[in-house]
């Protein structure tokens, strides 16, 4: 299936058999198709080969926008060059760089010393982020784990 | 109400000639179990932090001298951020022990040492206690104690409470207690505002220094008990903004920060760690129970297991053992029979054995029915506690409860709730703030039948339509999320975040299940039988009298027209107020003659399930939230009750 070609802007379709790209949106061929509305199917102004067009189906928007989730995810870093805790591998080891904000939560953080230096495992991630200090497994909520960055 | 041996809740105590020794540490260190090898008595031991919400106190022998030894719940700092901790704390600052033994888990070394160095400015005297020196030998952990006690300048001893190992040692060294001599080193900017508060202070306070990094890492409640004055006040205000100027984060973190710095250099010294190498059974099985593909399977197990244990053994086999053999057979008939070769009056027969009789509905309810299911319950509940599995679950089902306004940390109540929801409305304190804790107080109330209640009602199964036991614990289900949904959003408050400490999987100790179950059993009978025998009490009475009538006219219209239920079931329902397991036992009874059609005792179930399940309930909920959200608790829950009944009976028809 041509994905949207990263080369090409968004909107635009890439052929797969002749690499003309087009714009799916402007396409007219399919007007008098009764299923119009709802047809995910497009061809190629050029070539005529006809393919499903990924913006129009909902599992494809679904799928991307997992994938941009992750994507965006992965990307954050601080700025001093910190990963942020959550974009550890489970397994991983590193040690905290930064534990942002200053709510009674990360103070509780700060009783099991999770703090900056120390060393710190990422030991599973689902359901809910576990990390290993010392010798204390620790469970810890999503939103509280976003706020721990940590340096490889 | 006290499920502890011998425990007081009065914390203002002081005996002037006997010397106190407290036992203190992070949660789940085993202090409890330390504390029933210093003096024999037991109190509740879980693996779960948090375990011990009360004040436990005893006796031990220290030689000829007898010491007055007291449990306090676990703290993981001296400026504590739960209310479970600050118990612990008044009584350090109270300053009623003469000694204070720091119950640590060898492994974790460094957590205790935050406690050890805040101790040592609070000009403590204290033995350090390393407990679990076994587990942590498994794990390759090494401390070694005579370079410790010199760094730290007091007795340190190791120990395993669990088989009193160690415990005799412990027991000498409490004469040689001393103020730890250890102190940390704060950066030049903090000594000189922890001098400066020092001089604010009374010149009487022990432990000034600890006060003075307390009040600069601010401490509002700390503030209010020393009672300093405004000037002075405005003086460490003045003080703290200087301090601060020029920090980057607060100055709570930066002063956390240097103790740990400090805890980090000695533990160099003293800690040492080899790989074990393999991981054992246990970890791996713990691994898989947070698993989050492997951790459903095992969950769906171990509900089958509770099930097959309490459901059908404890349910079905004990209860068919205990109410139709041995009441059905040999009491019922034994005790008619010997008030007829007495001849006593035909009033005396009918009290005792009649058709609200003392022993062939009181007793044979309380022990018959509700004994065999609570006594499996407790047992059970008690491996999962000792196994370390309820944290886990909490992992698993976090997502679930946020959905309804809370966290994974109120599984232990809402599970402990099966088993007995007065003890569970105690254990809400664990929870992070009070909006969570209102509301599984509420949710307590309304929609976790305890065990006695779910006995009965697993009795009734086969009375009902199929599919029946289906539709009642959907419309529970579905009454815990959708009014969980609504509270959280109506109660005002915060939720807290889930953060939570997983220990590791252990062997459940057989001796410590079956004294834990005995003293949980004890407990729930010298409640409940009392209860029972009073609401038979009062039915006999309301019947002879002929009150049931005009409450069964009374109720008419709500009972028969509402929920379309014969007449006799309004004296249960108004007995249920009383124990609502008690009402569905007389229900039971009244399927059992054939009075009730299968949807009706789904109706009658579905209400009684959703009752406030007792008064001893009642009266947690106003001892630990106050009596006005008791009350709003009380009034919401019984007309909500009869409301979703009725509204059952509109779907089902009957």
């Amino acid at each position: 299936m041509p994905a949207p070609a990263s080369s090409a802007a968004p909107g635009i379709t890439r052929c797969a058999i002749c690499g003309y790209e087009y714009d799916a949106a402007l396409l007219t061929c399919h007007a008098a198709c009764p299923l119009g509305a709802h047809c995910a199917v497009i061809c190629c102004p050029r070539c005529g080969y006809s393919t499903v067009d990924p913006a129009r189906s909902s599992f494809t928007k679904r799928l991307v926008g997992l994938i941009q989730h992750r994507a965006a995810e992965t990307g954050k870093t601080e700025a001093g060059g910190a990963t942020r805790l959550l974009d550890l591998k489970p397994g991983q080891c590193g040690h905290v760089a930064d534990v942002d904000g200053d709510s009674d939560t990360l103070l509780q953080l700060s009783q099991y010393g999770l703090l900056p230096g120390t060393p710190i495992r990422l030991a599973s991630k689902y359901p809910v982020p576990i990390v290993q200090v010392g010798q204390t497994d620790l469970a810890i909520d999503r939103s509280v784990a976003a706020h721990i960055f940590v340096d490889l | 109400m006290n499920c502890h041996a011998d425990t007081t809740a009065s914390t203002s105590i002081v005996a002037t000639n006997t010397p106190q020794v407290m036992l203190v540490g992070q949660p789940n260190v085993g202090k409890s179990v330390l504390f029933k090898r210093l003096t024999g008595q037991y109190v509740t031991v879980s693996n779960y932090p948090g375990t011990t919400v009360e004040v436990a106190r005893g006796k031990a022998m220290l030689g000829e001298q007898s010491m007055d030894v007291v449990d306090a719940p676990g703290i993981n700092s001296l400026q504590p951020l739960a209310a479970d901790e600050s118990v612990t704390r008044s009584l350090l600052l109270e300053r009623q022990a003469t000694t204070v033994v720091q119950v640590a888990d060898t492994k974790n070394l460094s957590r205790a040492l935050f406690l050890t160095l805040q101790f040592a400015e609070l000009d403590i005297p204290l033995v350090l206690d390393l407990n679990m020196v076994d587990e942590a030998q498994r794990r390759g952990v090494r401390v070694h104690n005579d370079d410790l006690s010199r760094l730290l300048g007091i007795r340190v001893v190791s120990t395993v409470a669990t088989n009193g190992q160690g415990v005799e040692t412990l027991l000498n060294s409490l004469r040689s207690a001393q103020v730890p001599t250890v102190q940390v080193a704060y950066t030049p900017d903090i000594e000189e505002a922890v001098e400066g508060i020092e001089n604010l202070l009374p010149a009487t306070l022990e432990g000034k220094r600890w006060y003075a990094l307390a009040l600069l890492a601010r401490d509002p409640q700390l503030e209010q008990e020393l009672d300093l004055g405004k000037a002075h006040l405005t003086a460490i205000e003045r003080i703290r903004a200087h301090a601060q100027d020029g920090q980057g984060r607060s100055l709570r973190q930066v002063i956390t920060q240097q103790r740990w710095q400090a805890i980090a250099a000695i533990s160099e010294q003293v800690y040492s760690r080899q790989d074990a190498g393999r991981t054992s059974w246990g970890e791996r099985l713990g691994w898989w129970s947070v698993h989050p593909i492997l951790g459903w399977p095992i969950l769906g197990a171990v509900l089958f297991l509770l099930y097959k244990f309490v459901g059908e053994f404890g349910a079905g086999t004990l209860v068919g053992l205990f109410e139709d053999t041995l009441f059905g057979k040999f009491v019922n008939p034994a005790v008619s029979g010997l008030l007829e070769t007495l001849a006593v009056p035909a009033f005396v027969q009918e009290f005792v054995a009649g058709e609200y009789g003392l022993v062939t509905v009181g007793l044979a309810y309380g022990i018959g029915i509700v004994l065999p299911i609570v006594a499996t319950f407790f047992l059970a509940f008690g491996m999962l506690e000792d196994s370390g599995y309820l944290p886990r679950l909490a992992v698993m089902l976090n997502r679930s409860f946020q959905r309804i306004g809370l966290n994974g940390k109120a599984v232990l109540p809402m599970v402990l709730g099966l088993g007995c929801v007065t003890m569970a409305t105690m254990t809400t304190r664990i929870l992070g703030s009070r909006k969570e804790r209102v509301m599984a107080t509420l949710l307590l109330a309304l929609s976790v039948p305890c065990s006695a209640q779910l006995g009965v009602v697993l009795a009734m199964v086969g009375w009902l339509n199929p599919g029946g036991v289906f539709i009642w614990a959907g419309v529970v289900l579905g009454v815990m999320l959708l009014v969980g949904w609504l509270a959280s959003r109506l109660i005002p408050g915060e939720s807290s975040d889930f953060v939570m400490e997983l220990p590791p999987l252990r062997m459940p100790q057989l001796d410590n299940l079956l004294i834990k179950t005995m003293a949980r059993l004890e407990w729930y009978l010298k409640e409940v039988i009392p209860l029972f025998l009073v609401a038979t009490v009062a039915l006999f009475v309301l019947s002879k009298t002929g009150a049931l009538a005009v409450v069964e006219a009374v109720m008419k219209p709500l009972v028969t027209g509402w929920l379309g239920l014969p007449e006799q079931t309004a004296g249960y329902f108004l007995v249920g107020f009383l124990r609502r397991d008690y009402g569905a036992t007389g229900i039971f009874d009244l399927a059992r003659q054939g009075l009730l059609s299968p949807n009706q005792i789904l109706v009658s179930l579905v209400v009684l399930t959703l009752f406030v399940p007792c008064v001893a309930a009642v009266m947690m909920m106003v001892k630990e939230h106050g009596l006005k959200t008791a009350a709003a608790i009380v009034a919401f829950v019984f007309p909500f009750a009869f409301l979703v009944g009725g509204l059952v009976r509109i779907v089902v028809g009957g």
